[in-house]
């Protein structure tokens, strides 16, 4: 058991490593000239000058790795080119609107998958089943930028229960957890579709082992043994899937906030593209893979809070 | 008293019981013997109300008078466990792998008898001293992957009498088992039935360890009940020629006797393998692999005759 902690978070590490040096070089290596990137062709050659004095270019390659890793070790990104505040304090103040969003849209996707699925599983074969499995693959066909603007046209145009866009600050709770009801349900919605499928398929398998039918016999009802029996066991894959899932539902924060208006990070980093911002493209970049390697790092170590025979063998 | 009165179930494919009749007193060891597909297990799935949804059931099946033929699943659930219980072949697979057997065990008394946490661990400590499983405080804590196949199927035998039920169907319990703990486990079962004086039907296709377990035998071929009577008396002097081709197959040292040059002649067979529902005949199911088939056989479905209630064509004629 230790032998597989240590293991594994010595994966992790080397992982946010190798993610940290390909993010460097492809900022750093690939060819073209970041300030030429940032100023344009129409640059002077002193503002050029003065742009790569300014963000170190003129050091050797290793020592402004180093240096990068150094800083973001101690939450310095470097300063933003555009905004001209430092970089890490533009992530301060969207990684709470990201995460939330993330977050509530990973509880919505259980919410919503997890009883799809195991409610599709028991009606195997029969009209329920049918029914939730189509809707299901309509919801994998469906864009989450599209179905966005579906809820904006009927919930905030036509019906008006929600805003359409926009964040009115955290210092309004109420006014801001509504503004995050209709991009929640799009990121989740999608995902759901996808998980239901895989908590369906996974419960199947379940239900055709031994042990269901020994639940059975034991006079257990068929509610209590698909969710403390079945599911319980169905979870490893549904685990795998929630994992990969997180990381979209992370990156997919790109889309929704655009879409909805919203001040996160998912904007931040379309935003610094559409200005050049190496600095900040850079460290949100490393901020989004350090999110994605944590979720499956995570899941991990999930597994075997789920399954002790993993830990007699881990 | 449990009591099946000619139940046929019924597949598309065709009947995998019929016109099964058996009646179940409290204390009673009946054994059902029979090759694989010889419908041994629909039979206990019927007693346990857990026939298949695809399959159409006929007869009657009553429990102290009351009829259960049409039953809903809910009425069911509340027999299982509390009046009849049942234990599974494979150990390895019954248990699941991710709940602490104590869990297991404790789970229908928590939910049938609304026992409180503490009330349903000792119970559960009392049952696994009763089944045999050594130091039972630190067992119940253990996953099934931490212990043997012999520990498992006792901790099934502790699950299956959680709630003191009043028959219990062991389905092929002793198969999957080395030959000594398969007689111990069979020796146990005997003895929880004796103790309890709780019905004991034993399913399995080992002549032996029916003979050691039970007092009567009913003996299944293709969906029939062919032959019953006393265990002791069946297995001695066998009217249907299928339990004689069965009774024939068993190895047994001192009834096979060495020739002069000292080896021993060939272990009979039955010839022919238990055809699939769909090809089954429509008289007595056993035609095409009997030696004293007649014409009539294949197309007319014996009944049952004598004490036997052997359904054979040709015990009815005095000539098996």
């Amino acid at each position: 058991m230790m032998y597989f902690l240590i293991r594994r978070t010595v994966g992790f590490i080397a992982t946010l490593i190798a993610v940290s040096i390909v993010v460097f070089a492809v900022m750093n290596i690939l060819p073209g000239d970041p300030a030429l990137t940032i100023l344009g062709m129409d640059a002077t050659d002193d503002a050029l000058a003065a742009l790569r004095e300014d963000l170190g270019l003129n050091e050797p390659l290793l020592a402004r790795y180093f240096g990068w890793v150094a800083g973001a070790l101690t939450g310095d990104f470097g300063l933003s080119h555009s905004f001209r505040v430092p970089v890490s304090e533009l992530i301060s103040e969207r990684l709470a609107m990201t995460i939330s969003l993330a977050v509530a849209g990973m509880l919505l996707t259980l919410l919503i998958a997890l009883s799809v699925g195991i409610y599709a599983a028991s009606r195997h074969g029969k009209a329920g089943d049918w029914v939730t499995m189509f809707i299901s693959q309509l919801g994998i066909a469906v864009p989450a930028f599209w179905l966005s603007i579906l809820l904006v046209l009927l919930f905030a145009v036509n019906l008006r229960w929600l805003p359409p866009g926009g964040f009115p600050g955290w210092s309004e709770p109420v006014a801001a957890m509504r503004s995050l009801i209709l991009p929640t349900v799009a990121l989740a919605l999608v995902q759901s579709a996808v998980l239901a499928r895989v908590t369906r398929s996974s419960a199947l398998e379940v239900m055709r082992q031994d042990f269901t039918r020994t639940a059975r016999a034991s006079g257990l009802s068929q509610r209590r043994i698909l969710w403390r029996h079945v599911l319980p066991n169905a979870l490893v894959p549904i685990v795998t899937i929630v994992g990969m899932q997180f990381a979209a539902l992370v990156t997919g924060t790109i889309v929704i906030e655009n879409v909805f208006y919203l001040p996160g990070l998912g904007r931040l980093i379309f935003q610094s593209i559409a200005n050049r911002d190496l600095p900040t493209v850079q460290a949100l970049v490393m901020l989004f893979a350090i999110i994605v390697v944590t979720a499956n790092f995570v899941v991990d170590l999930l597994y075997v809070l789920i399954d002790p025979r993993l830990k007699a063998r881990a | 008293m449990f009591e099946m009165v000619d139940v046929t179930v019924r597949f598309n494919a065709g009947e995998a019981l019929r016109g099964a009749s058996l009646r179940i007193a409290p204390g009673d060891r009946i054994g059902i013997v029979g090759e694989s597909g010889s419908g041994k297990s629909m039979l206990a799935a019927c007693l346990m109300g857990m026939v298949p949804d695809a399959a159409k059931l006929s007869g009657s099946l009553s429990i102290d008078g009351t009829d259960m033929t049409g039953a809903a699943e809910a009425t069911w659930q509340a027999i299982r466990a509390r009046r009849t219980a049942m234990i599974f072949q494979e150990p390895m697979s019954a248990l699941n792998p991710l709940r602490r057997v104590g869990d297991t065990v404790a789970e229908p008394m928590r939910v049938h008898l609304g026992l409180s946490k503490s009330d349903a661990r000792n119970r559960v400590i009392a049952l696994f001293e009763e089944v045999g499983i050594p130091d039972p405080v630190s067992r119940l804590r253990m996953f099934p992957h931490e212990l043997s196949g012999g520990q498992r199927q006792r901790v099934l035998i502790a699950l299956a009498l959680a709630c003191d039920p009043e028959l219990l169907i062991a389905d092929e319990p002793t198969t999957a088992l080395d030959a000594n703990v398969a007689l111990k486990i069979t020796d146990l079962l005997v003895h929880l039935s004796q103790s309890r004086n709780m019905a004991l039907v034993f399913i399995s296709h080992d002549l032996a360890a029916v003979a050691r377990a039970t007092t009567d035998i009913a003996v299944m071929y293709g969906g029939d009940i062919v032959e019953r009577g006393l265990t002791a008396e069946v297995l001695a002097d066998p009217v249907h020629p299928y339990t004689q081709g069965l009774l024939a197959a068993r190895p047994d040292p001192q009834a096979i006797p060495r020739d002069a040059n000292g080896s021993r002649r060939r272990l009979p067979t039955i010839p022919g393998t238990v055809p699939p529902l769909y090809a089954m005949a429509q008289g007595c199911r056993f035609s095409g692999r009997c030696s004293v088939e007649r014409e009539e056989c294949a197309s007319v479905k014996p009944m049952p005759v004598g004490p036997r209630h052997a359904t054979c064509h040709a015990v009815k004629r005095g000539e098996a």
